[in-house]
């Protein structure tokens, strides 16, 4: 679904930086991939990328074959609201929305009929624990409560692609699993989903994890095994991120 | 503080303050200009207290990370304020001294058009070091003032304090107190009450402060369409920005209706005459210093013998001692008895005093105290002076007027003048044909006087109490104050505005940014900027134009008129105005949303150094 070719970025101000240098990577349909790093590794610079919120200074992104550099204006905003759901790590929810009408905003872009939506916003609610909130203003809530109503909001109209940067941070480990399992059912549903995550557990329920390291990628894992495995080689690749790049490529899976 | 140099120029300038002085003496309106600037003064002083405030708190959000640093490496209060002191004091040096070098400049040039609106001679400007040393110990003081105010409330890491039951309850009853205050205003201000203004000021700001925090968000809020749309997505928006911005918008509306107020009244003394607190009822005087009547003044009395044959006409005898005047009691009796008041009796060699000019209403003056003592010395006992609040000043010449018995006043050996009243349409008639033909003629009749010259018109019009040369310069002068006044508030308006938009940029940005995420297209980001700045600009503004009205429509009503002629008056005037606002805030409705579009789409990641406009 996704090809990544030879992608760079650099934002030119008094200080030049260059948060991806040549990202070179492919997600196939119905994946669900983490991207992990340390700070400042170009994760979330990646995400606006891939979301279009952003262009890219060289490299393609080809989405179903297409650059999204060739997209026009109107194919942006269909792509953004019918195939694209995000999740940033400020949450960015409209403060002046109650939580409810956050998460009905993808489905008034979509023009799906008031009753239907208010149905189908209300169950995601209730799988988010959010249902009775959903009246509450957003400075009203706590910070684990704004992040599951961003995500509602990300998966209320089933876009085909999801993007989340650090979907989880704001929350308990016991309302991570409970997030992440809800990701977890609807990736076999077939949505694409690529997270920005610091947290193993998290990338642990993925298939597939990018680790990044100066705007390149360092090592990636491909998930065969069942998930406490897999969470361990998440942590020893962690470990030697770090470290001793020619141990590195010891676990790198052929 | 260029603003704040000129007006202190001007204030401490010797020869500014004799032509004020001077005017005063002459027309109420000018003391009433002079309240006017010192209100606005203190609005300036308060707004650049805020600006600085404004600013320098935006500057510590910027580095809220450095200082948190600091703090966790141990600094305290006391290096936060010497840090950011001595950085404030640094910029803030070379910010005044820009500022008093322009408003030195700019003192000169509004010295040269006062001498040009009011057909002047020159005027010299005198800045004296003390002076100089004032202003700039007063600008420092606001600097400092501001910023400590702004590190003090910004100090990081300060621990969240829940508010004690007291100051809630304070809180409540103020509310009350500040919303009966607001009702009672306008209940008066409709009574059209006179007490309306000493509230108008409370008024302003609770009303605005009332109007965006509680009324407007609550009428928005019960706007709930059945579909979610772009539209309820603005209105919401809208109702936010208004509530957490109502301090802000309380305080700018406050300048914006001092301006319009300022700017209406000033039009309508333009446009039916100056005084409105005087009495007089004779509109047009005219005096000749001849024994016959001159073709002008046959002509100017025939004209308004066929235009305004019900009005009164009178001719009054007049002689002259140098700038003391007197006049036979038959003449003032006559023209008392006109006016509905009691005629005085006067024995003989006696004679009494009656007000040439306003300042003599008020007060003795020492040309008052001189001209008794003149007539006395003429051999004429002074009685009680007239207690009818009526002047009788017709001429710039007369500058005291005294009543003497017919025979006493026919012995006087001067060569009498004459003085010709016509009574004429008044202020209550705005709107009729008596009125435009009665404009028509003063059109004529202004027509005919050279304003360059200096020159003394021989007829006096509508109040005016001295000759036409002075009293188009009252105009003119009080014309000029209040709209260079209104540009400055709307400028400084329009600034503050500009400090609140780089303020909320990088939040604003960051919506964008989900905006666009959530697949909105730029033709829908682009109506919700443009509704909600355009809503946040204007209904303050309208908010100001309502509070501005009502102040008007009291002192039409105080100066016994009714305002429905004056409806058409107040839609020029607020059309007027209307524009002058527009253009000076539309490079902020129009060009700062075109701006944000542009850089949330191109910098989404480093929207802080991009986001000033």
């Amino acid at each position: 679904m996704i090809e990544v070719k030879q992608l760079g970025k650099v934002y030119a101000g008094k200080v030049t930086e260059q948060p991806l240098t040549d990202l070179n990577f492919r997600v196939e349909e119905g994946e669900m991939v983490a991207v992990m790093g340390p700070s400042g590794s170009g994760k979330s610079t990646l995400i606006n990328l891939l979301a279009t919120l952003d262009q890219p200074s060289w490299g393609a992104i080809l989405m179903d074959g297409v650059d999204t550099a060739t997209f026009k204006r109107k194919e942006t905003t269909r792509f953004r609201r019918e195939t694209l759901g995000i999740i940033f790590q400020e949450f960015n929810l409209l403060d002046s929305l109650t939580l409810g009408e956050n998460m009905l905003v993808p489905l008034m872009l979509t023009g799906k009929k008031t009753q239907q939506a208010r149905d189908e916003m209300l169950h995601l609610a209730k799988r988010l624990q959010i249902d009775e909130l959903l009246d509450k203003q957003v400075d009203e809530v706590s910070g684990g409560q704004r992040q599951r109503t961003a995500i509602g909001r990300a998966l209320i109209h089933a876009p085909r692609l999801m993007l989340a940067d650090e979907p989880t941070g704001a929350l308990d480990f016991q309302a991570t699993k409970h997030v992440m399992e809800l990701l977890a059912e609807l990736n076999e549903t077939g949505m694409t989903m690529v997270i920005v995550t610091h947290d193993p557990t998290v990338a642990s329920y993925c298939n597939h994890v990018l680790f990044l390291k100066d705007g390149n990628i360092q090592t990636e894992l491909f998930r065969d095994e069942p998930r406490r495995v897999f969470f361990q080689r998440v942590i020893e690749s962690l470990s030697l991120l770090g470290g001793d790049e020619h141990q590195l490529s010891t676990i790198r899976p052929t | 503080m260029t603003i704040s140099t000129t007006y202190w120029n001007l204030v401490t300038s010797a020869s500014f303050q004799n032509v004020a002085k001077v005017l005063s003496q002459l027309n109420q309106v000018i003391e009433l200009t002079m309240i006017f600037v010192f209100i606005a003064e203190l609005i300036i002083l308060f707004f650049s207290i805020l600006f600085i405030y404004a600013t320098t708190y935006t500057m510590l959000e910027h580095r809220k990370n450095d200082l948190r640093v600091m703090r966790t490496l141990g600094s305290g209060f006391s290096h936060f304020l010497k840090y950011f002191l001595i950085e404030v004091l640094l910029v803030g040096g070379v910010a005044i001294s820009a500022g008093l070098l322009l408003g030195v400049v700019l003192t000169k040039l509004m010295l040269l058009a006062i001498e040009k609106v009011m057909f002047l001679p020159p005027l010299d400007i005198e800045i004296s070091a003390l002076s100089f040393l004032v202003l700039i110990a007063g600008a420092l003081l606001v600097l400092m003032t501001a910023t400590v105010l702004a590190i003090y409330r910004f100090r990081p890491d300060r621990p969240i304090r829940t508010r004690s039951k007291f100051r809630r309850r304070f809180r409540f009853v103020i509310r009350i107190l500040a919303v009966a205050v607001l009702f009672y205003g306008y209940v008066l201000a409709l009574n059209k009450q006179p007490g309306f203004f000493m509230l108008f000021p409370l008024v302003i700001f609770i009303g605005s402060f009332f109007i965006c925090r509680d009324v407007l968000p609550t009428m928005m809020k019960l706007y709930r369409p059945r579909t979610l749309s772009l539209r309820k997505l603005i209105v919401s928006e809208i109702a936010k920005q208004l509530r957490t911005n109502s301090t802000l918008v309380a305080l700018g509306t406050i300048l914006t209706s001092c301006a319009l107020a300022a700017v209406g009244l000033v039009f309508m003394f333009q446009l039916v005459g100056l005084d409105l607190s005087s009495q007089n009822q004779f509109g047009l005087v005219y005096y000749e210093e001849t024994d016959a009547q001159s073709e002008r003044l046959q002509k100017i009395e025939q004209t308004m013998k066929q235009t305004f044959p019900e009005k009164y006409q009178q001719e009054i005898k007049l002689k002259r001692q140098g700038t003391r005047y007197v006049l036979g009691l038959s003449d003032y009796n006559q023209l008392l008895d006109h006016l509905g008041r009691k005629p005085r009796a006067l024995k003989r060699n006696e004679t009494f005093f009656i007000p040439a000019r306003p300042v003599q209403l008020k007060e003795v003056t020492p040309t008052m105290k001189q001209a008794k003592k003149k007539m006395e010395q003429a051999g004429f006992t002074l009685t009680s002076p007239a207690k009818h609040r009526l002047l009788f000043g017709y001429n710039y010449r007369i500058e005291t007027l005294f009543v003497l018995r017919d025979d006493a006043f026919d012995r006087l050996a001067e060569r009498p003048a004459r003085i010709r009243v016509f009574e004429t349409p008044a202020y209550r008639d705005y709107g009729t044909k008596a009125w435009d033909d009665w404009m028509s003629i003063v059109r004529e009749i202004q027509s005919k006087a050279k304003m360059t010259k200096k020159t003394a018109a021989p007829y006096q019009l509508i109040n005016e109490t001295e000759d036409e040369l002075d009293g188009i310069r009252i105009v003119r002068l009080v014309s000029f104050v209040v709209i260079l006044l209104t540009v400055w508030l709307f400028v400084i308006n329009a600034s503050f505005l500009h400090v609140w938009m780089q303020m909320t940029a990088e939040q604003e940005q960051q919506r964008l940014k989900t905006l666009f995420a959530l697949g909105f297209d730029r033709r829908s980001v682009r109506i919700f900027l443009l509704v909600k700045y355009g809503a946040v600009l204007m209904i303050p503004y309208l908010i100001s134009i309502f509070h501005a009205w009502l102040l008007f429509q009291v002192v039409v009503s105080e100066a016994g008129l009714k305002m429905t002629p004056f409806l058409g008056v107040s839609l020029m005037w607020i059309g007027i105005v209307t524009c002058c606002y527009l253009v000076s805030i539309f490079p902020l409705w129009i060009r700062y949303p075109e701006h944000l579009l542009r850089k949330s789409c191109e910098s989404s990641m480093y929207p802080i150094p991009d986001s000033r406009v």
